[in-house]
């Protein structure tokens, strides 16, 4: 009976050290890899980790398996479950609705920008990474990639497989180049005041848009959509580039308003009341197809096509202006130069033809009187003029063009 | 420019439309007494079940906040999705190997054993953006005849049983979501109430 005592005490003991914290950050090292003696694991360093909320709300379905595939959870889960238990004050780097980072401080700051490619069944994650300390200076750059097939553990278990094994290498080279500790690199830097240049890939836009001046003081209108998760936005007219700031937005409007600072002459006047009429001549401007079509703004002409959206929209209205992807966010401007709505959607020409319809110039804006509504709430000036009897499609586009810029939106 | 993914299905159009001809016809019958719905229902919103979409449609709008589901609001803001996820466990996957090689030698007699961690998620989002999502975890064992017509999606009737659950579990949680409030509110701020 006594040595099976003496058993259970002996199991009983490495349970307890395999389910210590200090022993499972151990275990997750990859195979091959040593830590230089110094390191601590768990390591106390105050670590702040970004990835790109684009690259996290991925999802995607393979109907070929008929299920989901989450490439954004799986990043998330590994920077959290991998990144916590190498670094326990870990802390993600996390935008909120306004456009300001969470509160906390850091130490070291890593910013990870991850790149997912599939072929021929194997799935490989590339994460480029840089790291900064509290003072912002780069003390590490480097790239880690692991390739897994797509298909293991279980269907699409590759997402989750690779993100692990990527982060863990990352994490791996972060503690072993720099052997970090929190006496080393203390938490002296507030996420509020990160430096957004840090974090971001300049090399492309997350998302671009067209954006008009709602009044003289600079604030300009956009669909909200378009500005979603920006950590650096900007805006470019006439050659010149300066940073926006949000001032207020609504996701059920799909609408927002950011301010530039920049007095402006050129802002879109509503008409009173915000009356529209069917077949009446539109021009819609925007900025499509930014990186393949030249930085100049794309006038078209239509007309006001029907008072409705799709079933179950609402708020909008139907023209026939031709838009392109980019043309989000633009006026749509009246002949007598009044913004009649706000370019936010249209249909979906390529779901549309797998069920052998061929859509042309269905396009959507939200009516000016959402707007109206939208900036009286939040006591942003905006100007209502009489509808105009002097119309010609000269004073529309003179109106459109003055009034747009276009938007970058970087992550 | 955010390109909405939309689809149209000509069948349910014209169903739609044939069922617009049919209350047509019935207009000169006495006028029904008006429904009234509970104060706490939320706008209209458009609905997707990735599994047993029917029973679960059923399930969610019979709460009072969800009484304006609609399977084809394809141009709604607002979306009530139910994803989930089915992963073998890592049990699950070696049992199921063995099973499956002793019920494919006994030409189905014998059962193929299954162990699947399923995870199902209920998201309310507006115009993409995910507002509220509540998630809810079961691992499950079961005993497959590979001959058997399947009618409980690959989850056995226990599985089912379950699932269906999550939809009152949901509900019960979204009447006491403060975001879901706020929404209803903002939303009958600029479209009146529904």
């Amino acid at each position: 009976m006594r040595s099976i005592h003496g058993y259970r005490w002996a199991a009983a003991l490495m349970c307890l050290v395999f389910l210590s914290p200090a022993f499972a950050a151990k275990s997750t090292l990859p195979k091959g890899m040593k830590l230089p003696k110094d390191v601590k694991v768990p390591n106390d360093t105050p670590v702040a980790i970004y990835l790109p909320a684009n690259d996290l709300g991925t999802r995607f379905y393979v109907s070929s398996i008929g299920a989901w595939a989450y490439p954004g959870k799986s990043l998330d889960d590994a920077r959290r479950d991998l990144g916590g238990q190498l670094f326990p004050q870990m802390q993600a780097v996390a935008l909120a609705e306004s456009g300001a980072f969470d509160e906390g401080s850091y130490g070291l700051l890593i910013a990870i920008n991850p790149t997912w490619n599939i072929v021929a069944g194997q799935l490989s994650l590339t994460m480029d990474y840089k790291v900064y300390d509290a003072a912002a200076a780069k003390v590490l750059e480097g790239s880690r990639v692991q390739s897994v097939p797509l298909n293991s553990p279980g269907p699409l278990g590759g997402f989750p497989n690779a993100a692990l094994r990527t982060t863990q290498l990352v994490m791996v080279d972060v503690l072993a180049k720099l052997s970090p500790s929190a006496a080393k690199y203390p938490a002296t830097a507030q996420m509020s005041g990160i430096d957004r240049e840090l974090l971001i890939d300049r090399k492309k836009a997350a998302s671009t848009g067209t954006a008009f001046y709602i009044n003289k003081s600079g604030q300009m209108i956009t669909a909200a959509h378009v500005l979603r998760d920006c950590v650096v936005l900007e805006a470019q007219k006439d050659g010149v580039t300066f940073p926006l700031t949000l001032t207020a937005s609504s996701n059920l409007l799909d609408l927002a308003v950011v301010a530039s600072g920049k007095p402006t002459d050129r802002a879109l006047p509503l008409r009173i009341g915000q009356t529209l009429t069917l077949g009446e001549g539109v021009t819609n401007v925007g900025y499509p197809l930014q990186g393949l079509l030249a930085d100049s703004p794309n006038l078209t002409r239509g007309n006001v096509s029907a008072r409705a959206g799709m079933k179950g929209s609402v708020g909008l209205f139907q023209f026939s202006a031709p838009i392109q992807p980019g043309s989000s966010g633009g006026p749509v401007v009246s002949d007598g130069g009044e913004l009649l709505g706000i370019t936010v959607s249209s249909l979906n020409a390529a779901a549309l033809i797998k069920d052998g319809l061929l859509p042309q110039n269905v396009n959507f804006a939200l009516e000016a009187k959402y707007a109206a509504m939208f900036l009286r709430d939040f006591h942003i000036d905006f100007v209502e003029v009489q509808p105009s009897t002097n119309s010609t499609m000269t004073i529309a586009n003179d109106a459109a063009l003055g009034a747009v810029l276009q938007l970058s939106c970087y992550q | 420019m955010k390109g909405r993914r939309m689809s149209m299905n000509v069948k349910s159009c014209a169903t739609f439309m044939g069922v617009m001809v049919s209350f047509a016809a019935l207009a000169t019958d006495p006028v029904p007494a008006e429904t009234t719905e509970p104060a706490s229902a939320l706008p209209a919103m458009s609905f997707y079940g990735s599994i047993a979409n029917d029973e679960l449609f059923e399930l969610v709008s019979k709460s009072d906040q969800f009484t304006r589901i609609d399977k084809e609001l394809y141009g709604s803001p607002l979306h009530l999705r139910v994803m989930h996820s089915l992963q073998p466990t890592s049990g699950g996957k070696a049992t199921g190997l063995l099973s499956a090689i002793f019920s494919g030698g006994t030409l189905g007699l014998l059962p193929v054993v299954t162990n699947n961690s399923l995870v199902v998620t209920y998201e309310v989002r507006v115009h993409g953006r995910e507002l509220v999502s509540y998630s809810y975890q079961r691992s499950f064992t079961r005993a497959v005849n590979i001959w058997a017509k399947d009618e409980t999606y690959g989850l056995g009737k226990d599985g089912l049983e379950w699932l269906k659950s999550t939809a009152t579990e949901f509900t019960a949680a979204a009447a006491s979501d403060a975001k879901l409030t706020s929404l209803k509110k903002e939303y009958e701020r600029y479209f009146g109430a529904p």
